[in-house]
């Protein structure tokens, strides 16, 4: 059983298959997430090939926690997202000679504009990493540091922070007062 | 898996197998002395595992295996023919390992070290100095590095020590090294008077080039107006041997001496100075202070260049 972290290595050493193994791991995890922050099917279906794309661009720099790459392809999802367009360039020309996806509705992959998907997409990107890392996929504060790169402390107070601003953009409950119908 | 996925899925195995050779020059910072020629990281091909040691708190038998076919196909290629048994061991602080005795037919003992940790670490067969290497936080990080084909004397069995504090992974192979191409008469000529001119490296990479092509191979990239003509080849032709009977007679000596003499001018090293100032570092002159800034600053060299 071959983790993320030595198949990575292993196609670092010239083995393309160990990059298909991560891929075939973190394919749907990476769609589910970047269907969140995108406008289009389509666009989340260029969003996931970048972030793979990139990952291999970047491949010196791919950081694992617990052997899984899987929380440093959602922030780099989350990221490619973010600048689709320019990213899009980069890849072009081999996003051009992929066959389009035939996409069928799907209650888990509805581009809905729900209340906390709106908000979410609302957030800068540097609020979208750590929201996604430590509500939406239940990483510790110590583990989101380390894929960020970034102090825990850091990452503490940005999702002290962006907590604060995904609750203003959701709407509040009306309150209702018990025992003061006219 | 649809026909998107598929295709996707197959596109990212065959760049990850096609990962292009990118020649690069063996930096200085990571090698403290050698006896011979040390290499960088390359494509890797197969190759069987014949001894491992694991320690339990050392690296995954996954990681050792993957960092010796990278050292082996990095110190070896296609450049040597290998005898007897392939020996891969993990190893921290100063160890000894049995190589056994030269077997008839090989003349060196191919040699790579993957360091773990960053140190400084010194290679002795039989008690005899070899080479000393110094690891830094990014050759640690790294998978695979370098090494060296190293001359053995006496009968043997021989005993290959590693001194230094830190975890490495070691890889070696009795060898003899196949015979290196002669200089083409061009490039002797291009060096005769120990300095290369812009017509000389531009004719040289266009000698390169012509070979890769003739013998079925693409060269991409080649910008002839570059000060650094920078290109790559596939791993295929680096593996084949290919890359090597055309760069060697052609362009190596020319290619090194005109990288050497302006490595501060280059087009990626403009990159990289804009980078620094994009960040508001005002850049140091000389490249190697440039790379010492971007890593002081925790800059990744990816994110400056196109």
């Amino acid at each position: 059983m071959t983790t993320d972290a030595s198949d990575w290595r292993l196609a670092l050493g010239g083995e393309g298959e160990a990059f298909g193994r991560v891929f075939d791991r973190h394919r749907d995890r990476v769609y589910r997430h970047v269907v969140r922050l995108v406008s289009t099917p389509s666009d989340a279906d260029d969003a996931v090939a970048i972030t793979f794309l990139e990952a291999w661009r970047r491949r010196e720099s791919v950081r694992f926690v617990d052997d899984s790459a899987l929380p440093w392809l959602l922030v780099t999802a989350t990221n490619v997202s973010s600048n689709l367009r320019r990213s899009l360039r980069r890849h072009r020309a081999l996003l051009d000679r992929l066959p389009p996806e035939a996409h069928a509705p799907d209650h888990a992959e509805t581009f809905g504009d729900g209340d906390a998907q709106h908000a979410l997409r609302a957030l800068s990107t540097a609020d979208q990493r750590v929201i996604v890392l430590c509500v939406l996929h239940g990483l510790s504060e110590k583990d989101a540091a380390a894929v960020l790169d970034v102090p825990q402390g850091t990452v503490k107070s940005r999702l002290s922070r962006a907590k604060a601003r995904l609750a203003a953009q959701l709407p509040h409950p009306t309150l209702v007062k018990a025992g003061t119908h006219d | 898996m649809t026909d998107r996925t598929s295709e996707l899925r197959h596109a990212l195995v065959a760049t990850a197998d096609a990962a292009p050779y990118q020649r690069r020059r063996p930096r200085a910072s990571l090698v403290v002395s050698a006896i011979a020629a040390f290499a960088l990281v390359g494509a890797a091909t197969g190759g069987a595992v014949a001894s491992t040691l694991g320690s339990s708190d050392g690296p995954s038998d996954e990681q050792i295996a993957a960092s010796g076919l990278v050292l082996k196909n990095t110190i070896v290629g296609t450049h040597a023919q290998l005898f007897g048994t392939e020996y891969l061991f993990a190893g921290r602080d100063t160890e000894s390992f049995s190589i056994g005795t030269r077997p008839d037919g090989a003349a060196t003992l191919a040699f790579g070290f993957d360091c773990l940790d960053v140190g400084d670490f010194t290679m002795l067969i039989d008690d005899d100095w070899q080479m000393g290497m110094g690891c830094t936080d990014e050759s640690a990080a790294q998978t695979g590095g370098g090494g060296s084909q190293l001359t053995v004397t006496g009968d043997g069995p021989h005993t290959l020590t590693i001194s230094g504090t830190g975890s490495y992974i070691v890889w070696a192979q009795w060898s003899t090294e196949n015979p290196v191409p002669p200089s083409s008469a061009a490039q002797n000529e291009a060096m005769a008077d120990g300095v290369v001119t812009r017509e000389e490296y531009v004719a040289g990479f266009d000698r390169f080039n012509a070979c890769m092509v003739g013998a079925g191979y693409h060269v991409d990239g080649g910008n002839r107006e570059a000060t650094i003509i920078s290109y790559a080849i596939s791993g295929e032709s680096v593996d084949d041997g290919t890359d090597r009977r055309c760069y060697e007679p052609e362009f190596m000596l020319i290619d090194t001496e005109w990288q050497i003499a302006h490595e501060d001018e280059s087009e990626t090293t403009d990159l990289l100075r804009a980078c620094l100032t994009a960040r508001g570092i005002v850049p140091l002159p000389t490249r190697v202070e440039i790379d010492t800034q971007l890593a002081d600053n925790g800059i990744d060299v990816l994110d400056c260049l196109p």
